[in-house]
């Protein structure tokens, strides 16, 4: 599974040091793309196996595609200058937006983070039983 | 993490080596490029009184010819100068498929191949902080007496984890091993004892102080596909390295197949060459040899990844290994 390309735009209301607003974007990115697709804290009777950095996988340079930042200037009148945030705002939107290109992809939903291949896997498998017992004569089919 | 204290001996000759181990016995550990070492020492998984540094001893290093054509591999010889050795991506493109994999580029700088064929098991339970460890009581392979893989049972499933040996095991490649009584040469396959805590069949006095790729290997197809979540620093889930020998017609005359990172030893999958040698390529073939690597499979839970999909993905690169050594020679 390979993310090649995300575009992110986020509204800040004022860019004041555009460069810095790039970098929150891309780092917020960043961040997301781990949480969708490889960090996960296991735990087993309250105890977490993978407390390190090798276990617990953060992103590579390997798995971070280009991300293109888009800054939205909106201009809050409440905030300082007209500027609002750039924390962590792109962060939210990066799992959703892989979620539903894996589902434009391969036609499943995953509804757990992370999306490993091996849940992709089970529900492409589980997709395939459903599509096979509906096509079976004398069941009326699933809800899909 | 700190490092126990321990002393290092830096000696500069073989003999000087085996005298260290011999005189300090279970109190000494061998270090070369330390990537495995190291970080097992700050778990406190092990503290020596004494750190044997085999890096000054100069014969140790490089890849040269040796008798019969073979071509001898020093235990010092680093995984970076095996990805980029000219010699063995014509003659062995199978280890260089397997080195490349490893770790990272910093890791691949420091570690040796010896170091790699020697590596420790590794499992959840064991490569874990002193702290972690205290807390759940130890394990079978250290301080403990239950194992937490398989509770109930009396062996370690601590899983092989190198990268290197398998497809070592797919060239027929050979151990050097050098101890008190002198030199002793053993077929890679025997190297390994399918035991979590006694992982090689290496005596406490002795090291191993090269590899030898015998000529009749030279120029099998091969290739290496490996199971991990990052395509950098991480450690195999698992593996499969595969070589062939094809002839002009499509037949196979040679063929081998080992698994990694799913038994605490790597394994050749006994019925590829037996199923394989003399058919000429069939996609129903190669699933069953695909299915017989996975029966030579034990994946547990070892690592954070389940073992059902460890398994299916020991299936799916066999398969697609030896589609690929078959149909392309060397993709
Ligand atoms: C983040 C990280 C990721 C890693 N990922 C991988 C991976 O994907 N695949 C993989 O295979 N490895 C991996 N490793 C392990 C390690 O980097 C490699 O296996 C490396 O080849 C070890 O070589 P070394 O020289 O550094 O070994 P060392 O750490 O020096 O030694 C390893 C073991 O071998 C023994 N030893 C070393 N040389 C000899 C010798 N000549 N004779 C007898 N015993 C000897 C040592 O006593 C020790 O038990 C990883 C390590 C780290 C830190």
């Amino acid at each position: 599974m390979h993310v090649h390309r995300i575009i992110a735009a986020h509204d800040c209301g004022k860019a004041l040091n555009p460069m810095t607003v790039e970098g929150q974007i891309e780092g917020s990115v960043y961040m997301g793309l781990g949480q969708a697709l490889q960090e996960e804290m296991v735990w087993n009777k309250g105890r977490l196996m993978n407390p390190t950095l090798l276990e617990y996988r953060i992103p590579s340079t390997l798995e971070t595609p280009e991300i293109e930042s888009i800054i939205v200037e909106s201009i809050d009148p409440e905030g300082p200058f007209g500027a609002k945030e750039a924390g962590e705002g792109s962060l939210a939107a990066t799992i959703p937006a892989i979620a539903n290109a894996i589902y434009d992809a391969v036609g499943v939903r995953i509804n757990t983070l992370p999306i490993t291949p091996e849940k992709i896997l089970a529900a492409l498998r589980e997709k395939e039983k459903q599509r096979a017992g509906n096509d079976a004569p004398g069941t009326n089919g699933g809800s899909r | 993490m700190t490092m126990p204290a321990s002393r290092v001996a830096r000696p500069s000759t073989i003999e000087e080596a085996v005298r260290l181990l011999a005189d300090n016995g279970p109190e000494a550990v061998i270090i070369a490029g330390g990537t495995d070492v190291v970080p097992n020492l700050q778990m406190k998984l092990f503290a020596p009184r004494v750190l044997v540094d085999i890096k000054p001893i100069r014969v140790l290093q490089g890849i040269t010819i040796a008798a019969a054509g073979a071509l001898r591999l020093g235990a010092l010889t680093t995984l970076t100068e095996i990805v980029g050795s000219p010699l063995l991506q014509a003659s062995y493109p199978v280890l260089v498929s397997a080195a490349a994999t490893i770790a990272g580029p910093l890791q691949r700088n420091m570690g040796t191949l010896g170091g790699n064929l020697c590596l420790e098991t590794r499992c959840l339970w064991y490569n874990q902080s002193h702290f972690w460890r205290k807390a759940l009581g130890g394990c079978l392979k250290k301080d403990g007496d239950v194992c937490h893989v398989a509770p109930g049972g009396k062996r370690c499933w601590a899983a092989w984890s190198g990268d290197s040996a398998p497809a070592l095991l797919t060239l027929d490649a050979e151990v050097e091993i050098t101890g008190p009584r002198g030199r002793r040469r053993l077929p890679l396959a025997q190297f390994y004892l399918n035991d979590g805590m006694n992982r090689i069949a290496l005596g406490r006095d002795e090291l191993v102080t090269s590899v030898y790729l015998p000529a009749r290997t030279a120029g099998r197809r091969g290739i290496y596909h490996k199971l991990r979540i990052r395509d950098s620093i991480d450690y195999p889930l698992a593996g499969v390295a595969v070589t062939l020998e094809v002839d002009r017609s499509g037949v196979c005359r040679e063929a081998r197949v080992a698994i990694t990172a799913v038994n605490p030893a790597p394994l050749l999958v006994k019925e590829a060459s037996e199923w394989l040698v003399g058919q000429r390529y069939s996609a129903e073939l190669v699933d069953r040899v695909a299915h017989a690597a996975i029966r030579t499979g034990k994946p547990l839970t070892t690592s954070a990844s389940t073992p059902v999909y460890r398994r299916e993905m020991v299936r799916l690169f066999a398969r697609r290994a030896l589609e690929e050594a078959w149909k392309n020679g060397n993709a």
